[in-house]
């Protein structure tokens, strides 16, 4: 009786629940339709799940261990025992590009972690308060906007020595204004509307208004943005190592295989070449997905596509 | 709208025409060498000032010094702007030849060459302490008639003084020239760094930075006339980029190959590999004063943790083995080796010295060692010490060895002259590990003041017989490596690529090529 | 309009001087013994301090920071310790050099981007569209450090199309410096052959940076042409009975030049930043790859002295495309 009950329960809230949030679940609905409906986000999705997968799965599916050094079997091409071949210390390529996933996913998950708070942060402080704060806190965006990113990336991480966490630090830097100006620019535009105005005569206190009324809109539309920096993140920290100023040996990272195994370009040319095409595809992947998401949160766009 | 379109391709055909023209090439019969190096650590070509291994070898092409080496040899002196010298108590006397020139057509005489000298301990730039650690000063060097003397502090042994006259910064540079462009009372400092006026077979002509240096033969030289007309330094910085030139014509040598690439220089035809162990090499070191390392069990261990035929292989082999700081070729060269790879003596010396579970440390490389540097970090984890590894830029990393700052280094060392003292110094003489030290190298910089090794570093500098003189660095080695905190890697190897038309490419252990004796075919 | 070229000016002065405080900050974070590394291993350790009281290196932070902004108003940033030399004569050098290339790349991506842009929207939709985007997407992921020794490896070693690097071929003088501009500075003295070579020599360099870039301006070409394919007017065209390319090219592509055309300004700062990767794999002698050395070496003054005026280039760049999007937008008041 009492389950039954219960079940009851259940059945009419989640009825009302979702007649509450109809037109949530049917945006829902055309989201999910409008991604399956396009074949590049589709693709760009499966390529970022095969990602995820390998990051998180890498000690099952990775054939041998990523930093094992085999010295008698350098610099093998590619063969039936070692997919991609093995490198100058006889470590196997297709190994070390499986744990790579991890270590490019941690650096995508940690900058964006250090930079859509702090951006939010800021850019609410900005926009709600205005003021002098506003002024200081944009102008600061300001100077960091004008670096080229990867050459501001390249001083901090100089200044605060090569490593996997200051290379996060330094693109973290280098990103926060963009999080910054959006979360600023939706802060101003949700102001005015009346139903702040309404809380605010109501007597909220500005913390109130600022977590619960503005904050949910900012972060959709942040995350919409993070998703298209994602790529970038990778690209830019790729760069880094490549230039010796980012991740250290023997980590198991893309842009760091690149760099090492140019040498061996010519006569070993897989070294060098498999790593870069993981980079390729991840990033390839995330411009994908970022794309299609854009589209698809773009009501102009949207309307377009209908 | 047609016109256009014809006139479209006919500029794109043009284009291809050109393009297909210059990539063809036809030249003037003049013979021309093109190298193919990485240029970026020449910093000057001012003898005086040059200290790195690209630069010497430069000038010393460029440039005549008092006595240099026989071609090929590191121990034999030969001649150089001085036909004879004499060694008389704490003086030399070097007779200064007739009839040289300098490229400008001045003459070369004794004053030229004592205003060289006094001019480089003026200057007291980096490349100075190789004179003036025989306690040489401006007023020590005198040019009488066509005959040069340096008094110096003490007796040296005579080969150690006449290696260290083979260094490139005893070159004689034309007084007339570095007084005119005296500014700021640099002696022509600012300007020789890019220019020269010296009587050696070449001439430097241009210098674009990060892209080539060019040389034209010195028709004024005194010795054998040069083969080449010209030769291109080009700047190429990766090897990998200067295989693919050398295999595609591009260039006719390819200065820094790796080891890895040798087989397929071997094997493409029309090119050669030449290589030539160096007295170079590559060291690890611990802090001497820092716990745990500053025990001499603990270091034992490390030593013993550590395989350097894997780090050889790593490498893709082509180095040589070496255990001690004299290299293979030098004089008083130990083969034997004190603490011998052995991972079970490495657990048990940490046991007993009171480390059974290993202990935590940071390992410093510079970035053109971190193979090296990940082997060793494999290999002190194997017996439980579990390492940090820190690659980081040269200069970052003399930083902050500078100031002793450093756990674990690895890093590479090249004698400046070809005698035992130079190595001995740095990596055994200190008595202090203040900042008091005379000698603030190697050993200082790891914080390990070893009075024992110090006086016989001392003790060896002066002794005038040979034979004596060896077993004093022989005896010295052997405590050296069981004691001390020092074990070498390896010994470097430069191997260069060459084109079949080049021949009669010399080199020594010091990385010295007469540029005048290199053939070229067409 | 005049108040906002203003406020923007200022704006523009206020980031100039922020960067330079920044970067000047940031160098002198920078844990290094550059003198030290300039002198050697072996040198020894009075020569090192010696220096570093002659650079200045020893005095109060505050107070190198007032001699740097003294320096910074005659365009001095001191000596270059890896050159010797001014670092402003360095850069006199460098900047010609990836202003060169950066110019040609933007070229090549201007052409091929705005012309497979509109073939795109256009066929909307059908393959020519979908492989535009995907061939833009792929130019928007590529590292351009791999591209490079794609680029090297096959276009050069195995097909022999372009040189393996540098800026011009051994046995080629530079030509007597006019602009620094390979490319000009030829033409004006007249050495054709010169010109040629050089040209061969940024083919490589270009391409990479071009693609790239070529991938930035085809998708905004695209989604501009795009709307604006969808707007009344150009229907009422259409049904007028004008031909397609009129209507496309008249009436279409004017209006959605706006956006391209900060896009390009965009890019041209994105090349900057490009140039450093691409320089340093083709080691092309530009500004970028005298950055990255100068950051590799720890050589402080160039450090300050390359990134300070990339910065500056960049900030410009984005300077332009704001006061263009500004006088030429019609919907934007100020």
């Amino acid at each position: 009786m009492v389950s039954n009950l219960a079940k009851e329960n259940l059945q009419n809230w989640i009825v009302s629940w979702g007649k509450r949030h109809s037109s949530e679940i049917s945006d829902f609905k055309e989201t999910v339709y409008l991604i399956k409906k396009s074949p590049l986000t589709m693709v760009g999705l499966a390529v970022i799940l095969i990602l995820i997968i390998m990051a998180i799965f890498a000690p099952y599916i990775a054939p041998y261990d990523p930093v094992a050094m085999h010295l008698d079997n350098r610099l093998a091409p590619p063969s039936k025992a070692h997919l991609l071949g093995t490198d100058e210390l006889g470590r196997d390529i297709l190994s070390r590009i499986i744990y790579g996933a991890g270590v490019a996913l941690k650096i995508v998950l940690i900058v964006l972690a250090i930079d859509l708070p702090l951006g939010i942060l800021l850019g609410l402080a900005a926009g709600y308060f205005g003021g002098w704060i506003d002024e200081i806190i944009m102008r600061i965006a300001d100077i960091f906007m004008a670096f080229p990113r990867l050459i501001l990336a390249m001083a901090i991480g100089t200044a605060l020595g090569p490593s996997l966490r200051n290379t996060m630090i330094a693109i973290a830097l280098t990103m926060w204004p963009v999080y910054a100006r959006l979360a600023r620019g939706e802060t101003l535009s949700i102001k005015e509307r009346t139903f702040i105005e309404a809380e605010r005569a109501l007597g909220t206190s500005n913390f109130r208004i600022l977590v619960f009324n503005i904050l949910p809109i900012c972060v959709s539309t942040l995350i919409v943005r993070a998703t298209l920096d994602m790529g970038n993140i990778i690209r830019i920290a790729a760069g880094m190592s490549f230039l010796g100023l980012g991740a250290q040996p023997p980590t198991p990272d893309w842009g760091l295989m690149v760099s090492t195994g140019r040498n061996f370009l010519i006569n070993q040319w897989w070294v060098p070449t498999f790593p870069g095409f993981a980079i390729l595809l991840a990033v390839f992947g995330f411009n994908l997905l970022g794309d299609g998401i854009r589209d698809i949160s773009d009501p102009y766009l949207r309307r377009g596509r209908q | 709208m047609l016109k256009s379109k014809r006139t479209l391709i006919l500029s794109l055909m043009m284009t291809l025409a050109f393009v297909l023209a210059i990539s063809g090439g036809v030249y003037a019969a003049e013979k021309v060498m093109v190298i193919g190096m990485n240029t970026s650590p020449i910093v000057s070509l001012d003898p005086a000032k040059a200290y790195e291994f690209e630069g010497s070898w430069i000038l010393d092409n460029v440039y005549d010094k008092l006595v240099r080496f026989k071609p090929g040899s590191a121990s034999e002196i030969e001649p150089g702007i001085a036909e004879s010298w004499e060694f008389s108590g704490n003086n030399i006397t070097f007779t200064i030849r007739d009839g040289a020139k300098f490229s400008n057509g001045d003459p070369v005489d004794a004053e030229a060459v004592a205003y060289s000298l006094k001019r480089v301990v003026k200057l007291a730039q980096a490349p100075s302490w190789v004179i003036t650690q025989f306690g040489v000063t401006e007023d020590s060097i005198k040019a009488i008639g066509n005959k040069v003397q340096i008094i110096m502090d003490k007796a040296y042994s005579p080969s150690l003084v006449l290696s260290c006259m083979t260094y490139s910064v005893t070159g004689t540079v034309n007084p007339k020239v570095a007084e005119e462009h005296n500014v700021e009372g640099d002696m022509g400092m600012a300007y020789l760094t890019e220019n020269s006026v010296g009587s050696g077979p070449y001439k430097l002509v241009s210098w674009e930075r990060n892209q080539k240096l060019l040389f034209e033969v010195n028709e004024n030289y005194w010795g054998t006339k040069p083969e080449i007309d010209k030769i291109i330094i080009i700047d190429v910085p990766e090897s990998s980029s200067q295989l693919l030139q050398l295999k595609g014509g591009t260039i006719d040598v390819a200065w820094n190959l790796e080891h890895d690439q040798i087989p397929d220089v071997e094997k493409t035809k029309g090119v050669y590999t030449l290589s030539k162990p160096q007295f170079k090499l590559i060291y690890f070191g611990m802090n001497g004063q820092t716990p745990p390392t500053d025990n001499v069990l603990v270091r034992r261990a490390v030593k013993s943790a550590i395989d350097v035929e894997a780090v050889i292989k790593a490498v893709g082999g082509g180095v040589t083995e070496l255990h001690t700081f004299i290299p293979k070729g030098m004089f008083a060269y130990y083969d034997g080796e004190e603490v011998p790879y052995n991972p079970e003596k490495a657990k048990e010396l940490l046991a007993e010295a009171g480390y059974p579970n290993g202990f935590e440390i940071t390992l410093t490389v510079p970035d053109f060692l971190s193979t090296e540097g990940t082997v060793v970090k494999s290999y002190l984890e194997q017996v439980g010490i579990k390492t940090n590894l820190e690659v980081i830029a040269y200069t970052t990393l003399l930083g902050k060895y500078r100031e002793q700052g450093l756990e674990l280094v690895m890093a590479r060392w090249g004698a400046d002259y070809a005698d035992p003292d130079a190595n001995a110094k740095p990596f055994a003489h200190c008595r202090t590990t203040s900042d008091e030290a005379t000698i603030k190298q190697l050993a200082w910089r790891n914080a390990y003041a070893n009075p024992e090794f110090t006086d016989m570093v001392e003790k060896a500098a002066f002794i005038q017989d040979r034979d004596e003189r060896e077993k004093v660095y022989l005896e010295l080695q052997k405590k050296w490596q069981s004691d001390g905190i020092f074990k070498i890697l390896y010994q470097m190897t430069i191997q260069l690529g060459l084109n079949d038309r080049v021949g009669n490419f010399i080199l020594n252990e010091l990385t010295q090529t007469p540029w005048e004796l290199i053939t070229l075919k067409d | 309009m005049l108040k906002y070229v203003i406020k923007r000016l200022i704006l523009f002065v206020i980031v100039i001087f922020g960067v330079v405080t920044i970067t000047f900050f940031i160098s002198h974070v920078i844990p290094a013994d550059p003198v030290g590394a300039i002198l050697g291993e072996n040198a020894p350790q009075e020569l090192v301090e010696k220096m570093e009281r002659q650079l200045g290196l020893d005095l109060p932070l505050g107070q190198q920071y007032t001699r740097y902004l003294k320096g910074l108003i005659n365009w001095n940033f001191g000596i270059s310790l890896r050159t010797q030399k001014q670092v402003s004569e360095d850069l006199r050098v460098y900047f010609p050099a990836t202003m060169e290339l950066a110019f040609l790349a933007l070229f090549i991506a201007i052409i091929l981007g705005i012309s497979i842009g509109v073939i795109s929207a256009v066929k909307r939709n059908q393959w020519q569209d979908n492989a535009s985007r995907v061939f833009s997407l792929v130019g928007i992921s590529m590292p351009a450090f791999w591209l490079g020794l794609l680029f090297i490896l096959i276009l050069y070693y195995h097909l022999g199309l372009i040189p393996a690097g540098g800026r011009l071929s051994p046995h080629i003088s530079p030509p007597p410096m006019v602009s620094g501009l390979y490319l000009l500075d030829s033409l004006i003295a007249g050495q054709f052959r010169t010109f040629w070579d050089a040209l061969y020599h940024l083919l490589g360099p270009a391409l990479v940076l071009g693609w790239i870039q070529t991938a930035y301006i085809c998708r905004v070409t695209r989604s501009s042409m795009l709307e604006v394919l969808n707007e009344e007017y150009i229907r009422t065209a259409r049904v007028k009975g004008l031909r397609e390319r009129v209507v496309i090219f008249k009436h279409a592509f004017r209006n959605a030049s706006i956006p391209i055309l900060t896009m390009i300004g965009i890019s041209f700062g994105y090349m900057l930043e490009g140039s450093v990767l691409t320089e340093t794999v083709f080691g092309y002698p530009g500004l970028g790859r005298y950055a990255v050395n100068s950051f590799l070496s720890l050589d402080l003054n160039a450090v300050i002295g390359s990134v300070t005026l990339i910065a500056i280039c960049y900030a410009l760049s984005n300077l332009i495309v704001d006061l263009l999007y500004a006088a030429l937008d019609p919907r934007i008041k100020y």
